[in-house]
C-alpha cells in the first residue's frame, strides 16, 4: 500500500498503530486494578518495539466489576473510554498530521489502527463479541 | 481514567532518533492487521472438560 501511495504522493506515510493492553494491579494490596493501554507503531522494527522509545503508555482504562454494571453497560463504557483516548488519532487518520521522521524529513502521516493485542476475554470485549469460552461454559452447565 | 495526548506520543515515537537505523517508511514485517488474543490454556481445558462432564452425566 505504501508503494502505491508513494507513486502519487511521495511525502505521505501511513503510521500503523499497534495497541497492547492487559489487566494489571495498580496498588500493592491488589485492590486497585486497571487496563494499561500501550501504543507502538509498526514503522519501528520488531526488535526495537519493546525498547523505552519504541512504545508509550497511552492510558489506563478503568475496570468495572460485574456487580456494578451489566455486561452491555461495561462494554459501552469500555468503548466510550477508548473513544475519548483515541479521538485525536481518529481525526488525524482522516486529515493527517505533519511529523518529522528520524532521518529529518518532514512527512504527512496518517495513523491507522493496525493491531490490538490482548487476552482472549479482552479480545471478545474489543470486538463486542459476548459469547466467550466462559459464557459457553455457563450456558452448557445450566442445561 | 488516566490518559495522555496520543498525537504527542505518536510524534515522539515517530521522530525518535535513537530508532533511526531500523525505521521503516513502509512496514513489511511484524504483525498482520487484526485483533490478537493470547491462547488461554485454562479456558481451553475448561472447554474440553465440559462436554466430557455432560456426556458422563447423561450416561
Amino acid at each position: 500500500m505504501q508503494i502505491l501511495i508513494n507513486t502519487q504522493c511521495p511525502r505521505v506515510v501511513v503510521a500503523p498503530l499497534i495497541f497492547y493492553s492487559d489487566q494489571t494491579f495498580l496498588s500493592n494490596d491488589g485492590r486497585v486494578n486497571g487496563y494499561p493501554l500501550v501504543m507502538s507503531i509498526a514503522n519501528i522494527a520488531c526488535k526495537n518495539r519493546y525498547l523505552d522509545e519504541g512504545h508509550v503508555l497511552l492510558a489506563i482504562l478503568p475496570i468495572i466489576s460485574s456487580t456494578e454494571a451489566s455486561h452491555e453497560r461495561r462494554l459501552q463504557i469500555f468503548h466510550e473510554c477508548l473513544d475519548v483516548v483515541l479521538k485525536p488519532l481518529k481525526e488525524a487518520s482522516f486529515k493527517g498530521l505533519a511529523l518529522t521522521n528520524p532521518h529529518g524529513d518532514e512527512q504527512w502521516v496518517f495513523p491507522l489502527l493496525y493491531a490490538y493485542i490482548c487476552g482472549h476475554p479482552k479480545g471478545c470485549k474489543v470486538c463486542c463479541l459476548s459469547p466467550c469460552y466462559m459464557c459457553r461454559y455457563i450456558q452448557i452447565s445450566s442445561l | 481514567m488516566y490518559h495522555k495526548d496520543p498525537l504527542e506520543a505518536l510524534s515522539s515515537m515517530f521522530s525518535s532518533t535513537s530508532l533511526k537505523e531500523d525505521f521503516q517508511i513502509a512496514p513489511s514485517n511484524g504483525v498482520h492487521q487484526g485483533v490478537y488474543s493470547t491462547p488461554n490454556i485454562g479456558l481451553w481445558w475448561l472447554q474440553m472438560q465440559v462436554p466430557i462432564s455432560v456426556l458422563t452425566f447423561k450416561l
